[in-house]
Order: structure tokens, then sequence, then C-alpha cells
């Protein structure tokens, strides 16, 4: 116990008048009065410093923030890095970009060196303008090619170009290409972090091909057309033939080829039952064949049966009437420039679709071989 | 204008007269103001110059040609404006001029006018029709030719043809409106027929036997109202040429006559008779073939008038169909335009001098657009 060095003491209660408290050393001397316990005591720590009761007598009332302990040393707050300012500030104009941005990585405001605006500020002061780059999550989520730029891309060729041989000559332009190697084939290799290294989408083949480079005539390209139904495309004029029902590519590839081969093969035959082919089956709007041909042959006859048995104004009639013989063979009639007119306005209101053009140059042949436009009224 | 004005009098010898600065003034006058109406009411008269100009259809004519065929709107216009006008387009101009052009000793031609729905085929129709019955015409007009698809009343099966159905009221009704048309001219020209009509074992039309006559027995025996149509058509087809009448066949909307009727098939209650099985398309479709002369067709192509799944174009071989377009070819087809910029004015200017448009910002709105 500290009993020898402090100061010892008795607590005598109600001793005092009216109620008051009071304090006495040891040898019952007066030290202080109160009229609380924490008053009584805190006066006769001021008077006589640390007080220490006798255990035989009194507990000494420990009161927290009040009974005074050692002091304790208070932690100094660490003090913050001071921070840099950010590094585009300091980035001169010469330096080298692609080791500044190495490879992919999202965007960082403070390396980007340029001022660049994304997104939309909604409820502020600045509402409607795009926030700034300063920890802007919008421009984090974009996907950015700052990557590549054209230092990168020169520096991929520069490290590339040790593998690379030369470019074949005689293939400088993509006719030449075409003409060289026109089938073109499309495969896929995928390359994935999972636990097998196989990828179903990798047995799709695509053959493609230019119908022109087969060197088909007329009736086996019309025959492969049928045969190959939209995997044709008339725009571009190429065929398209793609395989996936079987399990590996080689075994994909190798059917595309036989497909190709027997298409190109069956469409030179003519096989016996291809001259059954009626009117219903033909490609394209043959004039020849169709009704438009016998109404026409039709009303030139009785055009020219009325101008021989009525009377007639001449001037009225088309010309070409007047120069075509009593009893005109078809060929005849066939042959006449109006006629060929008429006929390429038909085929060309049926194969190239209808539309105000097509329908108005149907209009002037029939004009011209019903009426004499060029009378005067 | 005032100096030049002052110069005038300075020099007095060429002074204008009073009566010739008047008349300057009306001239330039009409020459600001659109000229909206034309006062040749003459269709024959009209060529290009009238065009977007209104003429006024005399109430006689109109009661007479147009009685049906044009819109409910036309009708109802020309109700309220106690007059009825027409304007002058290019395409009724246009068909006007090959119907002066064309000679009628050779076999009929086909004319077909098309375009966009309201863009004014019925009309250009009507007005070519109004043409038609001043030159003394004989008129045959088929006012809707979908309406025997859809809207007929009492279907029969015909008795002449098996397998084709007759619509007697319809026939009758036809034959009627036919007749009211052409009243005067018919009485006329008394056309005899030139053939014998067996109607049944009792009754029969002999040759001789005036058109009037069958067509009266037709509209008092309405059961053989359909065969009657018939026997007029093809009479009157045959006997253009030489009795030297010209006859106008006026059909709108000709492509429903390959179109399919509501008319359900007795034996196959799934499927619906074709508008050829019906006896008065049937005899209708035999007017447009172009094997008889002194006479013209005229029709329109519209895709109103054809089956709901069929009139995403307006285009006549579309319209038509590969049997129509082959019945009908070789054919003049006519486009018909919607109002060009001088033709939409011409028309607000019209309702405004009828009062049909009132507000005077509309007066503003005009005078502005025609600057």
């Amino acid at each position: 116990m500290a009993a020898s060095k402090a100061a010892c003491g008795v607590l005598r209660g109600f001793a005092g008048r009216r109620g008051f408290l009071l304090f006495c050393s040891k040898n019952n001397r007066y030290v202080t009065q109160a009229r609380t316990y924490a008053s009584v005591i805190q006066h006769a720590v001021e008077k006589i410093g640390p007080i220490e009761i006798e255990d035989d007598e009194f507990r000494v009332l420990v009161i927290p923030g009040h009974t005074l302990g050692p002091e304790r040393k208070r932690m100094e707050r660490r003090k913050q890095k001071e921070v840099p300012p950010p590094r585009y500030k300091n980035m001169s104009t010469e330096q080298d970009w692609t080791s500044v941005w190495p490879a992919a990585q999202s965007f960082k405001w403070s390396v980007v060196p340029f001022p660049v605006r994304q997104g939309f500020a909604q409820r502020q002061e600045n509402q409607g303008m795009p926030p700034g780059k300063y920890a802007n999550a919008e421009l984090m989520k974009i996907p950015n090619f700052l990557h590549l730029t054209p230092a990168h891309i020169k520096q991929h060729c520069a490290a590339m170009k040790k593998y690379c041989t030369a470019w074949p000559a005689g293939l400088e332009t993509d006719e030449q290409c075409e003409t060289h190697f026109p089938l073109v084939v499309i495969t896929r290799s995928y390359l994935v972090d999972s636990p097998s290294i196989r990828d179903a989408r990798s047995r799709i083949v695509t053959f493609q091909v230019k119908l022109s480079s087969l060197n088909l005539d007329y009736h086996a390209r019309d025959k492969l057309l049928r045969l190959v139904g939209d995997r044709y495309e008339p725009d571009t004029d190429l065929l398209t033939i793609t395989t996936d029902r079987c399990p590996l590519k080689r075994q994909n590839y190798d059917y595309a080829t036989y497909l190709l081969t027997a298409l190109c093969l069956e469409s030179r035959k003519t096989e016996p039952w291809e001259a059954e082919k009626t009117v219903a089956d033909m490609e394209k709007y043959v004039w020849d064949l169709m009704e438009s041909k016998k109404s026409l042959l039709q009303s030139v006859q009785h055009m020219k049966e009325r101008l021989q048995s009525a009377q007639v104004d001449t001037a009225k009639i088309p010309k070409y009437l007047n120069e075509l013989p009593s009893t005109p063979a078809e060929e005849e009639v066939v042959n006449l420039p109006l006629v060929a007119e008429y006929r390429d306005a038909v085929t060309r209101l049926h194969n190239e679709g209808e539309d105000l053009s097509t329908v108005c140059q149907y209009k002037e042949a029939v004009k011209k071989l019903l009426l004499n436009v060029s009378a005067p009224l | 204008m005032c100096s030049a004005a002052r110069e005038d009098r300075a020099t007095p010898g060429t002074r204008e007269s009073l009566a010739q600065q008047f008349s300057k003034a009306i001239d330039s006058h009409h020459q600001r103001r659109q000229i909206f109406r034309t006062t040749e009411n003459d269709p024959a008269n009209h060529t290009e110059h009238h065009e977007g100009m209104f003429y006024t259809v005399p109430p006689e004519h109109f009661h007479q040609w147009m009685r049906k065929g044009l819109t409910v709107n036309m009708y109802r216009m020309a109700n309220a404006f106690n007059e009825s006008s027409l304007m002058v387009r290019r395409p009724a101009t246009e068909l006007i001029g090959y119907l002066q052009m064309a000679e009628y000793t050779m076999p009929v031609i086909r004319y077909l006018l098309y375009g966009e729905y309201g863009s004014g085929k019925s009309t250009s129709l009507a007005h070519v029709m109004h043409y038609c019955g001043t030159q003394g015409w004989l008129i045959l007009h088929v006012p809707w030719g979908a309406f025997f698809n859809r809207y007929s009343r009492d279907v029969q099966p015909s008795v002449y043809r098996p397998g084709r159905l007759d619509q007697p009221l319809e026939a009758a009704e036809w034959m009627t409106y036919f007749r009211q048309m052409n009243e005067s001219l018919l009485t006329q020209l008394n056309i005899k027929v030139q053939h014998k009509y067996v109607w049944n074992k009792r009754e029969s039309a002999e040759v001789g036997t005036p058109l009037a006559e069958v067509m009266e027995f037709g509209l008092a025996r309405v059961k053989y109202a359909a065969d009657v149509v018939g026997a007029v058509l093809k009479e009157i087809r045959l006997q253009a040429a030489p009795q030297g009448f010209k006859v106008l066949m006026a059909v709108d909307g000709v492509n429903a006559f390959w179109s399919t009727t509501n008319i359900k098939v007795e034996d196959d209650r799934t499927k619906r008779h074709n508008a050829g099985n019906l006896s008065l398309v049937h005899h209708f479709k035999k007017m447009i073939r172009s094997d008889w002369s002194n006479g013209a067709v005229i029709g329109t192509v519209d895709a109103y008038a054809n089956d709901e799944d069929q009139r995403e174009s307006y285009l006549p071989r579309y319209v038509l169909g590969k049997e129509g377009f082959e019945w009908l070819d070789p054919h003049i087809p006519i486009y018909v335009p919607n109002y060009s910029e001088k033709e939409a004015l011409s028309c607000l200017q019209y309702y405004i001098d009828r009062k049909w448009l009132q507000n005077p910002k509309c007066k503003v709105a005009l005078s502005r657009l025609q600057k």
C-alpha cells in the first residue's frame, strides 16, 4: 500500500453542523468539510494531496472522472501523407505514350492527359452537363482504346515483322485474290479458360464462293440456284454453304467440299424430266411463252382485219399497221420494232418488279401500238 | 409605280386612256389572284391550260351521269354548295385526249386509271364519263366492281349456265341505273335485238324485238334479270359498230372481277366463289375484252376492291393479279397522282370561295402559301 506516502484521513459523516461531512486527517485534525462525498474528498485532495483511506476504517470512494489516476499519454494522430498532383499534370508532350498506357486497362483519370466528359448530371447545379473525367465511373465502364493508338500498332507490327513472309507477287488487288482463290473457307478457333479445350462452336465450317467463278452455263446456274435456295445472295453473287452437322471441323470441311462438288456436277447435268418444264416452272417471265404474246398477236390481227373491212381514217391509226401485209405471219409481227419495245416493257414489268417507271414504259409501248401518237388532235 | 405614273404624266403622248388603265389593273389583279375556276364547262374543251381549275357540272348532267360513283363527300359537298364542281386534272384531260385521238373502227382500247387510295381515280372517271355523255356516247357504268362480290342480297344458281350464280336484284338495279343514264339516247337509237333469246319454254325474245322491251321484261321478271343484262350487253357490243353509236364501258374497281366473293360454295362452306362465277361479272368481263369496236373501256384499278390480303400496292399488275392483267393486256395505264401544290391551293381557294372554310386565318394562310 501507498499509505506511508499518501496522507491518510478519516471521513466522519454527519459530524459537522447542519449535515456537513467532515474530513479529518489521521491524527484527527480537521482538514475540510463539504455537503457531498465527492466535494469533501475533492477539497481534501486539493488541500493535502492524494489521500488514502485505510482499509480498517472506510473505503476510498473512487468516482470515475474525479478520482485522478496516473496521467495517460494522449495518442498522437498519424500524419496523412501529402497527395501528389495527378500524373497528367507532369507529363511532357514528347513522352512515349505506349509506356504510359502499355496494355488494356480501364480508364484512369489521373493518367489521361486530355479533358474528356461522360455521363449525365441530374438534379445538380450543372444539370445537363456531362461530368468531367475526375472520379467518373461512366468513363470506367466503357471500353477504351488508349492501348491501341497508332504508336502501339506500329510497335506491334515492328515486333511481329520478324515472323512474317513477303506478300506473294500477283495478289496485289482484291480482284486478283478472288480470281486466284475464289473459295473462302471460314472456320473459328476458341480459346477460353475452362477445364476443357474443346469448344462445340469450332466445328462449324463456312464455304463462300462467287457463282460467277464456277463457270456455269445458263441452265446449270438456274438449276444450281433452285437447288441452293436461300443460300445464294443475288446482290453479292455469293453462294454460302455452312456445315455444322458433323462433330469435328475436319469432317464438316469434307462435307462442305462434297456438297459444293455435288452441286456443281448435278447442276451441269440435264435430266430427262427437265424437258417437262412448264410455264409455271419458269424462273423468269419469258414473253414468248406467255398470254401477253397471244393477246398482242390477236389484237394486231383484229386491227388488221378492221383495217380491211371498215372505212378507217388512216391518219388516226398507228403507221406500222399500213406497212404490214394483210395476213401477217407471226414472225413479221414479232419482229416489228414497236412490238419488240412492247415485249421488253412487259418483260421488264414482270422481271424487275412493278414500279412507276416500269408501268410508264409499258404505257408508252402500248400507246405506240394502239394509237397514232404523232398525229395532231 | 409612282415614278412610272409621273413619267406618264410628263409625256402626254404615251399616256393611256382611263379604260386601258382600268383593264390593266384588272389584269394584274387577276394575275396576282390564283384563278381556281374556269367557265369552260364542256369537258371536250378541257386542256392542260385548265388544269387545277374547277369547272361546274350542270345540275342535269350531274344528275344524269354522276348519280353514282363519286365519293360520299363529293355528294355531301355538292348538296351543301348547291353546285357540283370537279377539278380539271391531268389524268382526265390526258384520257380525253386519247379518246379524241383514237380511231373507233379499230377494236376498243382499254384504259386503266391507277393511283393511291383517295387520289381521285373515280373522280377522273366521272369527268371522262361527263365528256363521253356530252359527246352522245352510250355509257355503261359499273359504279363499284366489288359491289357484286360483297353486298349481294339474293344469290341464285343460274338456270342458263349451271355453276354460275345470278344476282337478280343487283342485275335489275344495274339495268335501271343504265336505263336512267341513257334514257334519251336509247329511245333515239331504238336498238333491236339481232339474236333470239329464249328465257324459258313460253317466254322468249325474237329477233327484232326492241332492246327496251327486253329490258322491260328483265325488270318485270327479275328472275331473268342477270341473263337479260348479258343479252343487252351482247347486243350493244355487236351493234355499236354497225349502228354507229359509241359506247363507253366504265368500271370502277375493275380488279374486283378477278378477286373472290364472300359467297360461300354450297358444297364446301370453307371455300368462297370466285367473282368470275357471278353471271353479272361474267357479262361485264366480256365487255372489257377488245373484240368489239366503236367504243372505249375505262377502268379504275383500286386495291380496296381486292380482298384484304391483296392491298399492298396500288400498281396495276399487282392489283389486277396475273389473270386480270392477262385479260386486260394490252391496256394504257394512266397514273392519277395526289394533288400537286397548285391543285391543293386551288382546292383550298374553292373551299374558301364556297364558305366551306370560314375562319379568316385560312385566307391569311392561303395568301402566305401562294407567295
